[in-house]
């Protein structure tokens, strides 16, 4: 396990082109500066000042990663759904399968758009135009960039200027919720009653959710800012002189071990975390009894 | 003058956003780390579990890291 975590890790180390630290930083500060193996790979990997693969230190990594995990979570959470779906199926039949874990699905897509018309109204799929040159995906109708003064969020009546906010993913978003709580209600308030219609709230738990699996960028990004910050204060040191430089190599061992621990242990919790709570709580129900095999117990006797 | 505060007072804003946040997972994980210890003690085979439900109130923190983005990026 642990080896395939490393053969993963290396691969995207090579993608972020990080190694104990990041090679290239933002502002135009050579790694000699802040990296304690300083040019020696740089020269070897970085390709010359050229920013590795992906450069996921500077604002607009970030906002591309967001975007990236975000659909990540999107993606799991109808998977999720789908298999809950296939469960009831079998359970119950086509109809209840529909009523009950159909309409999350709906709600899922509908929630889905409203996430993707607000980052396209921030500017994520300007940025990510800009970083790769080619138009993507949004053939709908909508240019990457957004007009200028775009409110992100435009709710009617309320924001000034939400006519302008208003694109594609908006527009698709708000028949999906129709559909969704119309199917909602014909599964629920049979069940319910009236009051079953509160449960419709869940639908907001499901964005939480969503949102929940940007820990998978904030972790990674954790780990690249202490690995910068402790090569910093060893090459500060380090550049004092004298006896600072055993200080600044104990600080450098000490603090990358840390760092090291800390990032075998924190992601893969995480990750377990993101399985157990957000995606098997879609479609798994617990219950049975522990698998005992049927055989004679061996009492006296050692099996060599 | 009033843009650099702006500037100024968005990144206070999202530092109190993330720090808050994790002030308040803090106090949440703490009950529970220690019951998970406590069901430790009782029986060893808990122990995995027991760090996965440690790290469930963790949500909040990223919650915080999400309007820390959203502020530094949709309002500068």
């Amino acid at each position: 396990m642990a080896l395939y975590s490393g053969i993963i890790s290396v691969i995207f180390g090579v993608i972020y082109g990080e190694c104990f630290g990041p090679f290239v930083l933002p502002g135009g500060r050579l790694p000699t500066e802040v990296h304690f193996i300083g040019g020696l790979l740089y020269n070897l990997y970085a390709f010359h000042n050229h920013h590795p693969i992906f450069d996921r230190v500077e604002a607009m990594g970030v906002k591309v990663l967001l975007l990236a995990t975000i659909v990540i979570g999107i993606f799991k959470i109808i998977w999720g759904f789908a298999i809950g779906f296939y469960n009831v199926v079998r359970e119950h039949g086509l109809k209840d399968a529909i009523l009950e874990k159909g309409s999350w699905i709906v709600g899922m897509l509908a929630l889905a758009c409203i996430i993707f018309g607000f980052c396209y109204n921030v500017g994520v799929f300007a940025d990510l135009y800009e970083f790769t040159g080619h138009h993507y995906g949004i053939s709908i109708g909508i240019p990457e960039h957004p007009p200028k003064g775009t409110p992100p969020l435009p709710i009617p009546y309320l924001v000034k200027g939400w006519e302008t906010g208003i694109n594609t993913f908006y527009a698709v978003a708000m028949p999906l919720f129709v559909i969704w709580f119309i199917l909602f209600l014909a599964g629920e308030v049979p069940k319910m009653g009236a009051m079953g219609a509160i449960l419709a709230v869940e639908l907001l738990t499901w964005f939480g959710q969503i949102l929940s699996y940007a820990r998978i960028l904030a972790i990674g990004l954790s780990s690249v800012y202490i690995a910068f910050v402790i090569n910093f204060i060893g090459v500060k040191l380090i550049g004092k002189g004298g006896a600072l430089i055993a200080v600044a190599i104990v600080i450098l061992l000490l603090g990358h071990t840390v760092n090291l621990i800390l990032g075998i242990l924190d992601p893969g919790l995480q990750s377990l975390r993101l399985h157990y709570v957000e995606f098997f709580t879609k479609f798994f129900e617990g219950g049975g009894r522990l698998f005992k095999p049927f055989g004679r117990v061996k009492r006296f006797i050692e099996e060599g | 003058m009033a843009i650099e505060l702006a500037k100024g007072l968005i990144a206070v804003g999202a530092g109190l956003a993330v720090g808050l946040a994790g002030i308040g997972a803090g106090l949440g994980e703490s009950g529970i780390g220690a019951a998970a210890v406590g069901a430790t003690a009782e029986d060893r085979g808990f122990f995995g579990l027991g760090i996965l439900f440690t790290v469930i109130p963790e949500t909040i923190v990223i919650f915080g890291l999400v309007i820390s983005f959203i502020l530094m990026f949709a309002f500068k």
